[in-house]
C-alpha cells in the first residue's frame, strides 16, 4: 500500500511551505521580476529532480534557533534522505555546536556537544528549528519531475541575475505571498540556494556542490 | 510515381478531409473552420494560434516535436488526429507537456503525446491560484499517452469534461488524473491505465465525480482518491468508482512515484462519501480495497459495496487513527470461497448485505509495503496500437461545450 498520498503536485511550492492549501488563493505580493517563461518553469520543475540524480550535496544553512541566528554546516544523501549537520550559534560565545544525524523518519541529536552519544529524537517539524531545517533539506529532492502546470499556477517570476560565490545564478521567486526563493546556477539548472521566510527568522541553505554522498550513521544512538 | 494504392488511399483521404468539419459549427458570426496540418498551417501551435471558436484542428498522420499551449483566447474548439496512432506528438524527452489546455470548452481527440518531460495532456486554468476560476468544458477522447514524466492525461482545476476511451501507460504518476474540483462534474469511461505508478488517480476531485467501466491493470496501484491539505480544493468528498476492472496491478515494470505504494487494487486516503462498487478487483499482492485516513483527513462515510473481490491476498480493509469505522460501510462484497479476507482478529470488513458493522483498526497497522526499485519511465515499452475514434475525417467538430459528461459517449 501506498504510504502517503502522492499526486505530484508542485513539491516547493507545496511540501515545504503549504502553499496550496485552503489559503491559496490569497492575493500575491511576489510582484517584482518578470514572470518566468514556459523554458523557465520547465527548468524550476527539474530542479528536485536534479539534486536527486546528482546524489547528495555539502550544505550550509542559516536559521534562528531562540531567537539566535545559527549556523548549520553538514552533508546530505537525497538518495537516502540521510544525512548529517553541526549546528550551533553564529555567535560561539553563546555555546559550542551540536551535531545531528537524520534519516527520513528520525532525528539522532548529540546527547551533548563532543559526546559519542546521540539521543533519537522524533521530528518535530513544527517546533524544533533544527528538526524543520532537516524536514527542509529532505525535501529537496525528488525521484521525479515537479509538475509545470503547478509551478505555473503560483506565477514565479525571475527576479534577477547575480552570483554566489563568483557563480551566475538567476534568482526565482514564487510560492504563496512569494515567500520562496530559489537561486539557480545558470547554465546547469542546479539549485544553489533556497531561501524561505515561512520558517521562523527565516531560513536559507546553500548546496555547496552536487556530488553523491554517502552518510554513516552513529552506532551510539539512544532513545 | 504514386501507386494506384496509395493513390486511392490519398484520394480518400482528400475526400474526407473535405468533409471534415461540416456542420456542427459552434462559430460566432460565421461557420466553423477546419485548420489542417501540416497541409495549411506547418504546426499544431500555429494551427490553434489561428482558430476561432467551433474550429477543428485536424492534424495529419506525423510525428510532432511541439509542445502546443491552448490559451485561454482559443475557447470552444477541438484538436483531432486523423489516426491516433499515427498522429504522434514527441517531446523527445525534452520538451515540457505535449498539449497544455488553458481555454475553455476545448476537446483534444484521436492521437498520442509520448516522451514529455512532464505530462502528456492536461487542462487546467491559467491563472488557478490567482484567480481560483475554473476551466470549464474539457473533453479528452481517444488519446494514447505513454512514457511521459509525470501524468498521462490531467484535469486540474477543470469542471464539466470527461476521458473517454483514454489508454496511458509508463507514467511515474498516475495514467489519468482529475484534480482540484468540486463539484468537478466529471466522467471517466472506457478508459485504460497500465503500466504507471497508478492507474488511475483524483486528489481533491469532489462531486459528481464517476469512474465508470475502465480497465486498471498492471499498474504499481490501480486507484487512488485522496484528500489532501497541501493541494487546493481539499478536502475530497463524493466521487464513483462503479463496475471497473482492476486487476493484478503489482507490476514491477512500471516506473514509481515519490512514497509509490505497490500491490494495492483501490485506496481511498482520507476522502468522504466516496462510493466503490459493483467493480471486480483482483490479484493483488498485497490489497484489494482499503479505506484509510489521510495524513490530513479521516477517511468518512465511505461505501465499498457489491464488489467482486478474487485472489487478492488481503480483500478489503479500513484503517483509521481512532480505530472506528468512522461511518464507512462494506457490505455485499463477494469473494469465491469464504467471504473476503481481512486482517484476522484486527481488521473485520463485513460480508453481509447492511452496512453499519464494520470494525477498523487503529493506525499504522497494514504492514508498509517496500516499493520496488524505480525504473526509466522511457524504458517502458510503447502500447500496442489503441483503436480509432469512429469517423476521424469526418465527423463535425464537438467542443466541449455544455455538459460533456452527460453527454452520450461515441
Amino acid at each position: 500500500m501506498r504510504k502517503r498520498a502522492g499526486a505530484m503536485c508542485a513539491l516547493l511550492i507545496c511540501l515545504l511551505l503549504a502553499g496550496c492549501g485552503a489559503q491559496q488563493r490569497q492575493t500575491r505580493t511576489s510582484t517584482t521580476g518578470a514572470r518566468a517563461t514556459d523554458a523557465q518553469v520547465l527548468m524550476l520543475a527539474q530542479v528536485l529532480e536534479s539534486d536527486f540524480r546528482r546524489g547528495g550535496a555539502q550544505f550550509t544553512a542559516n536559521l534562528q534557533v531562540d531567537g539566535q541566528p545559527a549556523r548549520a554546516t553538514g552533508r546530505v544523501d537525497f538518495r537516502s534522505g540521510r544525512g548529517t549537520a553541526l549546528v550551533g550559534p553564529v555567535d560561539p560565545s553563546l555555546g559550542p555546536p551540536r551535531r545531528f544525524f537524520w534519516t527520513r523518519t528520525t532525528v539522532l541529536a548529540q546527547a551533548s556537544p563532543g559526546s559519542r552519544h546521540y539521543l533519537r529524537e522524533v521530528p518535530d517539524e513544527h517546533g524544533n528549528p533544527v528538526h524543520a531545517m532537516i524536514g527542509f533539506i529532505n525535501l529537496l529532492s525528488a525521484e521525479t519531475i515537479d509538475n509545470t502546470a503547478n509551478i505555473s499556477a503560483a506565477t514565479p517570476r525571475l527576479i534577477g541575475q547575480t552570483r554566489i560565490a563568483g557563480a551566475p545564478v538567476d534568482e526565482f521567486r514564487y510560492g504563496r505571498n512569494g515567500d520562496i526563493t530559489l537561486w539557480i546556477l545558470t547554465g546547469s539548472g542546479l539549485l544553489r540556494r533556497i531561501a524561505t521566510t515561512r520558517a521562523s527568522g527565516g531560513l536559507t541553505v546553500d548546496l555547496i556542490n552536487h556530488d553523491p554522498i554517502k552518510i554513516d550513521l552513529p552506532r551510539t544512538a539512544r532513545g | 510515381m504514386m501507386s494506384r494504392g496509395r493513390f486511392r488511399a490519398a484520394a480518400l483521404v482528400l475526400g474526407a478531409l473535405a468533409c471534415a468539419g461540416c456542420g456542427g459549427g459552434h462559430g460566432q458570426g460565421g461557420r466553423s473552420q477546419v485548420l489542417r496540418v501540416p497541409q495549411s498551417y506547418r504546426t499544431i501551435q500555429a494551427a490553434v494560434d489561428a482558430t476561432r471558436r467551433g474550429d477543428l484542428v485536424l492534424i495529419a498522420p506525423g510525428v510532432y516535436h511541439e509542445s502546443v499551449t491552448v490559451a485561454a483566447g482559443h475557447p470552444d474548439i477541438v484538436l483531432r488526429g486523423l489516426d491516433r496512432n499515427r498522429v504522434l506528438l514527441d517531446g523527445q524527452d525534452r520538451l515540457g507537456s505535449g498539449i497544455t489546455v488553458n481555454a475553455d470548452g476545448v476537446a483534444v481527440e484521436n492521437l498520442t503525446v509520448r516522451h514529455y518531460l512532464v505530462n502528456g495532456v492536461v487542462w487546467q486554468p491559467s491563472d488557478q491560484y490567482g484567480s481560483g476560476q475554473s476551466l470549464r468544458g474539457w473533453r479528452g477522447s481517444y488519446i494514447t499517452a505513454y512514457d511521459n514524466g509525470l501524468y498521462g492525461v490531467y484535469a486540474f482545476g477543470a469542471v464539466h469534461g470527461r476521458f473517454d476511451h483514454v489508454y496511458g501507460s509508463g507514467q511515474p504518476d498516475s495514467g489519468v488524473y482529475i484534480g482540484n474540483c468540486n463539484a468537478c462534474h466529471a466522467l471517466v469511461v472506457d478508459s485504460m491505465a497500465e503500466h504507471n505508478q497508478v492507474g488511475y488517480e483524483a486528489t481533491n476531485a469532489s462531486g459528481d465525480v464517476s469512474v465508470l467501466h475502465n480497465v486498471w491493470t498492471h499498474n504499481r496501484v490501480g486507484v487512488e482518491i485522496d484528500s489532501l491539505r497541501k493541494e487546493p480544493g481539499f478536502p475530497q468528498r463524493g466521487s464513483m468508482l462503479t463496475s471497473n476492472r482492476i486487476v493484478d496491478n503489482n507490476d514491477r515494470g512500471a516506473p514509481r512515484a515519490e512514497d509509490g505504494g505497490f500491490g494495492a487494487g483501490v485506496a481511498i486516503n482520507g476522502g468522504s462519501g466516496n462510493q466503490v462498487a459493483d467493480n471486480l478487483v483482483s490479484s493483488h499482492s498485497e490489497i484489494g480495497i482499503v479505506v484509510l485516513d489521510s495524513p490530513d483527513s479521516a477517511a468518512t462515510n465511505n461505501t465499498v459495496q457489491g464488489n467482486r473481490l478474487e485472489a487478492n491476498a488481503l480483500d478489503l480493509a479500513l484503517e483509521t487513527a481512532n480505530g472506528l469505522s468512522q461511518g464507512n460501510c462494506f457490505a455485499g462484497n463477494q469473494a469465491p470461497r469464504g467471504g473476503p479476507r481481512s486482517v484476522p482478529g484486527r481488521l473485520q470488513a463485513l460480508t453481509g448485505r447492511s452496512c453499519g458493522h464494520s470494525v477498523a483498526t487503529g493506525h499504522n497497522r497494514l504492514r508498509l509495503v517496500p516499493a520496488p526499485p524505480q525504473l526509466d519511465y522511457r524504458t517502458v515499452p510503447a502500447p500496442p496500437p489503441q483503436p480509432n475514434m469512429p469517423a476521424a475525417a469526418t465527423a463535425p467538430a464537438a467542443p466541449a461545450v455544455g455538459n460533456p459528461e452527460r453527454e452520450a459517449v461515441g
